[in-house]
């Protein structure tokens, strides 16, 4: 009874949703000027801004597929809803929106806005930023299994995957916290937006994109066919906020709907290795060391978190230098000390603008100020995550059962059907099936 | 069994048809990438608008004007290299959906191989549980490993753009003592208001008589091509001045002995310089601020904002721009040389700065913003018994600072108005003179405190002159006054014809002051005023002199002048 309730279901939804993608036609803010010629003007590259009504579609579209995304993951344990979920995002998100704003650069928009007043941030940019974090406080990260369009282009595309060492997948998985602290350093100096800067599948979905941003999006969807969803797990910062939501979250999906039986027919139905294995038997070899180790990690952490913060506050100049205004500054002054014999386009511009240099030096230094304190936040914070993660690692945690990884876990729902009581619950086995333990 | 029967009959049908489909479609792929990069690297290498064949006919065009033929080959060509560079995007974009089309194919028919093919785990191989903490521990050797090599790399980085930033100009400065020691520059007078900036030469025998129109002791008179109101510099036998105009800016170099001009140098097509030059009043000018020198290059500062750097020999060093001063009377302060740095005090109406070069290269060492207001004043560069203070006036704040760093030493809030008079400076006291506010004593040392004040005889645009002993301050409508410098006792005071722009300068145990009419009057410094005498140039001036060699060096509003015995 549960498929065709099931299909019912969906078609409502596409049917619900067949006037939503009809009425959301992108239209232009100002119209394009006439000039009464057969110039055909180019495509723009980048999405048009959405009108009022369309933000209020999109946000409601949004909350919609995460309340789907939820419940097929949580209630329904449909791996196939999930995956047409999926499908129906990346149109929707990815190609219809084309993919903007997305939830992972909305980190930007929020940190730039914290820092400046001034910046006026759309509501649906914050939705777009809280409420898939909100959905994840309560569910787990059902945004990563089926509505993320970043995340979901490179689900379709796992083929087979392998399992990661356990030092390799640990290692990269601090990558999205570099990644996280520079973004953030990057967008409230306003140097940029560096994660819409580097999106490696915002082209495909715009069907335009650089040679070298194809080039990049191309190798993680292959890298992507064996190592499931690379970006997602070991460079998206949006990723590092749902994982703390997720462990802190009300409700998540488990593996099993009932008790775990220790079949181990799970173990190996998880291409993101977020299934932890029970080590009951485990006993800690050397246990007064790794004490003695777990003490000493603890008494240096915060001797780590001082010491990144400092190495990083010196790379606060360097890291300037990424910044439009301190680049500019660079060059006036190297022109000024005649270290550059030919002018640039843009000195050549501020100089026509007529606005004195030393306005210039002073907004520059400035900045380079804010890149320093910068440093240091973001020196502290990764120098945090790596003693927590060396902390984490010596801990030991009595674990009966397969459980899943509440932070790492995509609530992809793929581990459901291979528990046999999952089987029982959809009536497609009887419980004297069951294999029995050994 | 029934089932497991269906089942093989599902795969035996469908995974062939699964697998060929992958194969056609991963072959497609593979085509399609292939054609595309092609296309890509075919659109990149094309330029229509710029091809070989287009440029010829151009070229051929401009020499036949009115070759109609040329004109339609030109527009045919030109629409056919148009042509063919949109057919080549079109295949690009028209290739891409094909390539996500046929992905797609090649994507479905692999996952669908995969679920005919699915494998229970294998469940015969005992997990090895003893092993899971070793990998944990090798995870964290991993993680700390690459936690090290992150922060080295870090620290490494920012090692190496301290080094590049010191190269590019933002570093310390360097520490090769190749600078003169304080004796060499009082024997010379290397910058406004000679050593220090303080008005006071380090020389005996300076002329006492002299007269311009008759040429009594005018050793030589030599023109200035440009005008300006800098004044001279010298060092050993060479004399150097600035002039300029709307249209350029120039600095001369003269033999000190005989006034022949060595060189003329110019300071254009600076890198930074404004394509207009600002508007300045004729009583400022263009080229107010005095050169400075170390002996081995020479500076000049410009209402521009322009400061360039010559050897001694006159080939240009280095140029640049130090931002165009927003002033409304035209940039008058002088320029003064602290070891291997280059100081200039460049106080506008957008604010204060204190801006410090590297003598060498003209890169910027530092460039402190001051909470100061605009000012026309110099700086003063003295040792105030424990260290070096270049000492700002400006309103409202009189400011020392570190001259090697920059770094603010104290500050007092005593000035108001337009301030132009340049502080003095005597024996741990700091004298600061501006009309329409107060002429204030300052006693520094680690802090600075005021030791006294006094509110007539206010200078406007000449700088007062100090020793341990006397104070002298000239005023622009002719009252000069001299004061006790420890406590602010009047000594004396007197009232000439004429206003004093020019400071006044003090040299063998007298204070010469020279009037706007050029008449300079030498007073023999002491509690009564003694006039030894009134010597007259023949023609104004404003401009300071400069004592060197025994001699005089002043410059009028025509002619530089040498005076000496």
């Amino acid at each position: 009874m549960t498929g065709p309730i099931f299909r019912q279901r969906w078609l409502l939804f596409l049917v619900f949703l067949l006037p939503v993608l009809c009425s959301a036609q992108t239209v232009e803010r100002f119209p394009k000027p006439d000039f009464q010629t057969d110039y055909t003007r180019p495509d723009l590259t980048t999405p048009f801004p959405r009108t009022e009504v369309q933000e209020i579609i999109d946000i409601v579209v949004l909350i919609g597929a995460l309340s789907l995304a939820s419940y097929f993951a949580l209630r329904l344990r449909s791996r196939k809803a999930v995956f047409v979920l999926m499908l129906f995002s990346m149109a929707y998100f990815g190609f219809y929106r084309e993919g903007c704003v997305c939830s992972v650069g909305a980190i930007q928009n929020v940190s730039y806005a914290l820092f400046h007043p001034g910046y006026a941030i759309p509501v649906s940019v914050v939705l777009f930023f809280a409420v898939p974090l909100l959905f994840t406080l309560f569910f787990g990260r059902t945004f990563c299994a089926a509505v993320c369009p970043l995340g979901t282009i490179q689900d379709i595309v796992v083929i087979k995957p392998v399992k990661l060492p356990l030092w390799l997948s640990h290692c990269l998985s601090l990558l999205p916290y570099v990644y996280l602290g520079l973004a953030v350093l990057f967008a409230t100096t306003g140097a940029g937006f560096i994660i819409c800067q580097y999106d490696p599948f915002i082209g495909f979905y715009r069907f335009s994109a650089s040679f070298h941003m194809v080039l990049l999006g191309l190798s993680f969807l292959v890298l992507g066919t064996v190592v499931a969803r690379p970006y997602c797990r070991f460079l998206c910062p949006y990723g590092v906020l749902l994982d703390w939501m997720s462990r802190l979250s009300k409700t998540h999906a488990t593996i099993t709907p009932d008790l775990c039986s220790e079949c181990r027919l799970c173990e190996d139905s998880c291409p993101f290795d977020a299934i932890r294995l029970p080590d009951e038997s485990q006993v800690v070899p050397h246990k007064t060391r790794e004490v003695k180790r777990l003490a000493i990690f603890i008494v240096l952490l915060p001797l780590l978190v001082a010491g990144s913060g400092w190495i990083f506050s010196r790379l606060g100049d360097p890291l300037a230098g990424q910044h439009a205004t301190v680049a500019l500054a660079r060059e006036i002054q190297a022109e000024n000390a005649g270290l550059r014999t030919e002018t640039t386009e843009n000195s050549r511009t501020f100089r026509a603008a007529g606005k004195p240099d030393s306005d210039l030096f002073l907004e520059a230094e400035a900045l380079q100020r804010q890149f320093t304190t910068g440093g240091w936040i973001l020196g502290a914070f990764l120098g945090l995550v790596f003693g927590v993660k060396l902390i984490q690692l010596t801990l030991h945690r009595k674990q009966t059962g397969y459980e899943i990884d509440r932070g790492v876990c995509l609530s992809c729902a793929r581990c459901f059907a291979h528990c046999p009581y999952e089987l029982v619950r959809r009536g497609e086995i009887s419980l004297e099936e069951v294999p029995e333990v050994q | 069994m029934e089932i497991e029967t269906t089942q093989s009959k599902t795969v035996r049908l469908w995974y062939p048809i699964a697998r060929n489909s992958a194969v056609i479609s991963g072959a497609f792929v593979l085509l399609l990438s292939a054609l595309i990069l092609v296309n890509y690297m075919q659109v990149q290498s094309v330029d229509p608008l710029n091809s070989e064949a287009l440029t010829r006919l151009m070229q051929q065009l401009r020499e036949e004007p009115g070759n109609e033929d040329l004109k339609e080959q030109i527009r045919a060509l030109d629409l056919l290299a148009r042509r063919a560079y949109f057919t080549h995007q079109w295949q690009l974009r028209t290739g891409s959906y094909l390539l996500f089309g046929s992905m797609l194919v090649f994507l479905v028919a692999l996952k669908y191989m995969g679920s005919l093919r699915s494998q229970l785990p294998d469940l015969t191989r005992e997990p090895d549980r003893a092993a899971a903490w070793e990998e944990r521990i090798l995870a964290r050797k991993w993680v700390l490993f690459s936690g090290l090599v992150l922060f080295v790399m870090a620290f490494v980085l920012s090692v190496v753009s301290e080094k590049n930033a010191s190269s590019a100009g933002t570093a310390a400065p360097a520490t090769n003592p190749t600078y003169a020691s304080l004796e060499e520059i009082r024997q010379q007078w290397p910058n406004f208001r000679g050593p220090e900036g303080i008005g006071i030469a380090y020389q005996t025998d300076v002329p006492t008589s002299w007269d311009g129109p008759s040429g009594e002791n005018i050793l030589w008179k030599v023109p200035v091509s440009k005008p300006g109101f800098s004044s001279p510099i010298v060092w050993g036998e060479r004399l150097f001045l600035s002039g300029a105009d709307k249209g350029s800016q120039e600095v001369y170099c003269y033999e000190a002995e005989s006034g022949d001009l060595l060189w003329q140098g110019q300071a254009d097509d600076l890198p930074g310089s404004p394509s207009k030059r600002p508007n300045v009043t004729d009583d400022t000018g263009y080229a107010a601020p005095t050169m400075a020198t170390d002996g081995q290059r020479v500076f000049a500062i410009f209402a521009t904002g322009d400061l360039a750097c010559w050897d001694i020999d006159g080939n240009r060093l280095w140029g640049k721009n130090l931002g165009l001063p927003d002033n409304h009377y035209g940039h008058s302060s002088s320029l003064m040389v602290y070891r291997n740095l280059l100081l200039a005090q460049l106080d506008d109406n957008r604010g204060g700065r204190l801006v410090a070069v590297d003598v060498e290269s003209g890169k910027l060492v530092y460039d402190k913003t001051r909470e100061v207001q605009i000012s026309w004043a110099s700086p003063i560069l003295v040792n105030t018994g424990s260290r070096m203070e270049v000492i700002l006036n400006a309103i409202p704040l009189v400011v020392s600072y570190d001259p090697l760093t920059g770094n603010e030493l104290w500050r007092v809030d005593c000035m108001m108005g337009e301030v132009a008079p340049s502080p003095a400076y005597a024996d741990g006291m700091v004298f600061v003179v501006n009309e329409y506010a107060r002429l204030a004593a300052i006693r520094v040392g680690e802090t600075a405190e005021m030791a006294w004040e006094f509110d007539d005889y206010l200078a406007e645009v000449a700088s007062p002159v100090a020793t341990d002993e006397y104070l002298i301050v000239a005023t622009s409508y002719g009252g000069v006054a001299c004061f006790d410098s420890k406590t602010g006792e009047e000594f004396w005071l007197h009232d000439f014809d004429e206003g004093f722009y020019s400071s006044p300068v003090m040299a063998g145990g007298f204070v010469y002051l020279m009037d706007m009419k050029g008449l300079t009057h030498i007073v023999r410094l002491g509690r009564e005023f003694q006039l030894v005498g009134s010597c007259a140039l023949g023609e104004q001036a404003v401009a300071t002199p400069a004592i060197a060699n025994r001699r005089m060096y002043i410059r009028g509003t025509e002619h530089l002048f040498c005076i000496g015995q």
